[in-house]
């Protein structure tokens, strides 16, 4: 089993116009992405807010229609810009689904629990009778930790974290394979935070579904993940299994962000030395050629301004966009 | 009496919101102490009275919020006693406070230069050129270049770390006493948390003055913080240094918050060790300790009677039945004698 692909994207892409009076600009929000997950994994992806994660997570989906590249689920082609293949996505929402960060915003206000559980077997006609979906809702519940009691309560009686309960049980009820869970613990409160990353752990193991886990806090990413791709400016920057890449780090990017995170123990943090980056992140609208981490990153040369690095494997299953790690002359 | 003063010391403080829907006691009794220089952490979940802690030292509590018992003392002056007009002079030149969004405390409509030298000329009376010269030195104190054009610049030109910027440099331009920094790094990335973080430890390091530092992060408070205090549903469960509160938590739900979360160094893989349950409805908060319905260690007579603040070390102090059962009454102890009975049994 481990080894089969069980979602993979090519050089995908997602600009969002904006349109002003001297023509319309891009932000290039996705830059050529490309990636695979396999079956039963989770594939973390990390990056700062703005780094084209989430959009990323929503243009796998279709949730944005990527403005090109290709997309290919379980073998068969979801998208594909060069041959022109939209796939309707009725059928694929029910093998893909997503979890969403802010758990009070992603649930209607107006329906109850039930009813918001309920609609997703309601569009896929996965109930026969009205008894069987009420079971299915309450088994849905239980299985996030809710009781049977809290199916006709509406949102607002919940806490933060019962509501990503049932923000989770929604995603569940329509027994998908692959899930992106779009920083779903971090608008919850630090005590909560791990209750929901061990359930989404339980739920992994014992339905076997595969994740795409998108967060900024690296520490979570890193626990929960088997592999991280790490973002920066719409690209990925390098892709490693997880202990791999925060042990060897290899983008000078990769390696401040691992020593920008502030670690629980004063005395790591009184002895450790720490990469301060200058500057902020440049605006991704229009870009211009060249490495996009070029302008703050403390090695950049001429060629890595003047021409983008590609991004390739240096090491078994260790991929990196830089040109420090290629030593093949030109771009 | 020729005893040192201490800068700040916060006495069974007890705030509470008078809401429709009853009394909501958002900080019941805290007491800690800062000394010039020092910066203490206060560390506690949403809701758990840090901020709301922090607006009474400054007198900025809003209706219905109202301090109803304890006191604030600050160089010996009692802070709750003060006159509006006291106040005014006191908020700015003593303590000042930075808050978590910046862009939601700079006002839109005027430039950089001239709000940081309104607050500066509503408490000093200098001239204009001379402001503004103070104004130019204090941002470049925080590290702001190019500062010419930055005080004719208006604050949507700025990015989130250089107006976080913009607010310490307000906070610190009359040269307070104590900063008082509510989540100023929250709404922050990672790599730019991290340089404000070390702007604030550098400017902490030049003037001496003293910080409290309120965030949820347990990171950012092993990074900055001297002491901790440690709130939960309004209370002070647990006080100590850095030290203490890291490597010999005393309290239930500090070693609880400090098992639950991963850790970026971890050397393999564990499962984490949440905290069970919800948070407390302030509402209708529960009798005895209110961390008793998730605690591990829960007796009996931690559903009836408050904890009191046991001391575990030199300024270590917890408030936890386990610490402390020599208070318990004849009762109670019998209680806790069946019930470890029964454990042993079981």
């Amino acid at each position: 089993m481990p080894g089969e692909r069980l979602l993979e994207i090519q050089h995908l892409k997602k600009y969002f116009p904006i349109k002003g009076n001297g023509g319309t600009s891009y932000v290039h929000a996705v830059e050529d992405v490309s990636l695979y997950i396999r079956r039963g994994e989770t594939l973390g992806l990390v990056g700062e807010s703005g780094c084209g994660k989430s959009t990323l997570g929503r243009a796998i989906l279709r949730l944005h229609e990527p403005t090109s590249g290709k997309i290919i689920y379980d073998g068969k082609p979801f998208y594909d810009s060069e041959a022109g293949i939209a796939e309707n996505t009725l059928p694929y929402r029910r093998k893909m689904q997503i979890i969403f960060q802010d758990p009070s915003a992603s649930l209607d206000p107006r329906m109850t629990v039930g009813e918001i559980i309920g609609e997703a077997l309601d569009i896929h006609k996965l109930a026969k009778s009205r008894k069987e979906r009420r079971e299915r809702i309450l088994e849905l519940l239980a299985m996030v930790g809710l009781n049977d009691e809290q199916a006709d309560r509406y949102p607002h009686e919940f806490s933060g974290g019962q509501q990503q309960r049932v923000g989770i049980a929604r995603a569940l009820a329509v027994e998908p394979e692959f899930i992106v869970c779009d920083e779903p613990i971090s608008a919850l409160d630090v005590s909560i935070q791990s209750q929901i990353v061990n359930m989404l752990e339980d739920m992994q193991r014992e339905l076997g579904l595969t994740y795409l886990f998108i967060a900024h806090d690296i520490s979570v990413v890193r626990h929960i993940s088997n592999r991280i791709g790490v973002m920066y400016m719409g690209s990925l920057v390098e892709l490693a299994e997880s202990y791999e890449l925060s042990d060897h780090p290899l983008h000078p990017y990769t390696r401040t962000l691992l020593s920008a995170v502030p670690v629980p123990d004063p005395k790591v943090s009184r002895s450790k030395s720490r990469i301060i980056l200058e500057g902020d992140i440049p605006s991704p609208i229009d870009p211009g050629p060249g490495c996009r981490f070029a302008s703050r990153c403390p090695y950049a040369t001429d060629k890595c301004r003047q021409c983008a690095p590609q991004f390739r494997e240096v090491a078994p299953e260790h991929f990196v966009a830089c040109h420090i790690y290629n030593t093949t002359p030109g771009c | 009496m020729e005893e040192k003063k201490k800068l700040l010391e916060v006495k069974d403080l007890r705030v509470s919101f008078f809401t429709h829907a009853g009394e909501v006691k958002a900080v019941g009794g805290i007491s800690y102490e800062l000394d010039y220089g020092e910066v203490i952490g206060i560390v506690g979940e949403s809701g758990s009275g840090k901020s709301v802690e922090a607006y009474s030292i400054m007198g900025l509590l809003q209706d219905p919020g109202k301090v109803v018992g304890g006191s604030i003392t600050f160089e010996g002056r009692d802070v709750l006693a003060m006159s509006k007009k006291e106040k005014k002079q006191f908020r700015g030149t003593q303590v000042s406070m930075i808050f978590q969004n910046p862009m939601t405390c700079l006002n839109p409509v005027y430039t950089i230069g001239a709000q940081l030298m309104e607050a500066l000329r509503v408490h000093e009376k200098i001239p204009k050129a001379q402001a503004m010269e103070r104004v130019k030195e204090i941002l470049e104190l925080v590290g702001i270049t190019n500062v010419e054009r930055r005080v004719k610049q208006y604050p949507h030109e700025l990015s989130g770390g250089m107006r976080q910027r913009v607010m310490i440099a307000m906070g610190m331009i009359c040269k307070p006493k104590i900063l008082i920094a509510d989540e100023p790094t929250t709404a922050l990335d990672v790599t730019i948390q991290a340089q404000i973080l070390e702007l604030m430890k550098d400017i902490q390091k030049k003037t001496g003055m003293a910080i409290i530092f309120i965030t949820h992060n347990l990171g950012v408070v092993a990074e900055i913080c001297d002491k901790v205090a440690v709130m939960y549903a309004g209370h002070l469960v647990e006080k100590g240094t850095v030290d203490d509160i890291f490597y010999n938590p005393s309290h239930p739900y500090t070693r609880g918050l400090l098992k639950s979360m991963p850790r970026v160094d971890a050397k393999k893989y564990e499962r984490l060790i949440p905290i069970e349950g919800s948070p407390v409805d302030m509402l209708d908060p529960p009798p005895g300790c209110p961390f008793a319905p998730r605690c591990q260690s829960c007796m009996a007579v931690c559903t009836m009677r408050e904890p009191p603040e046991t001391t575990v070390g030199e300024g270590h102090c917890a408030s936890c039945w386990l610490l402390n059962q020599e208070e318990l009454t004849a009762e109670e102890t019998a209680s806790v004698k069946r019930e470890e009975a029964a454990e042993h049994a079981g």
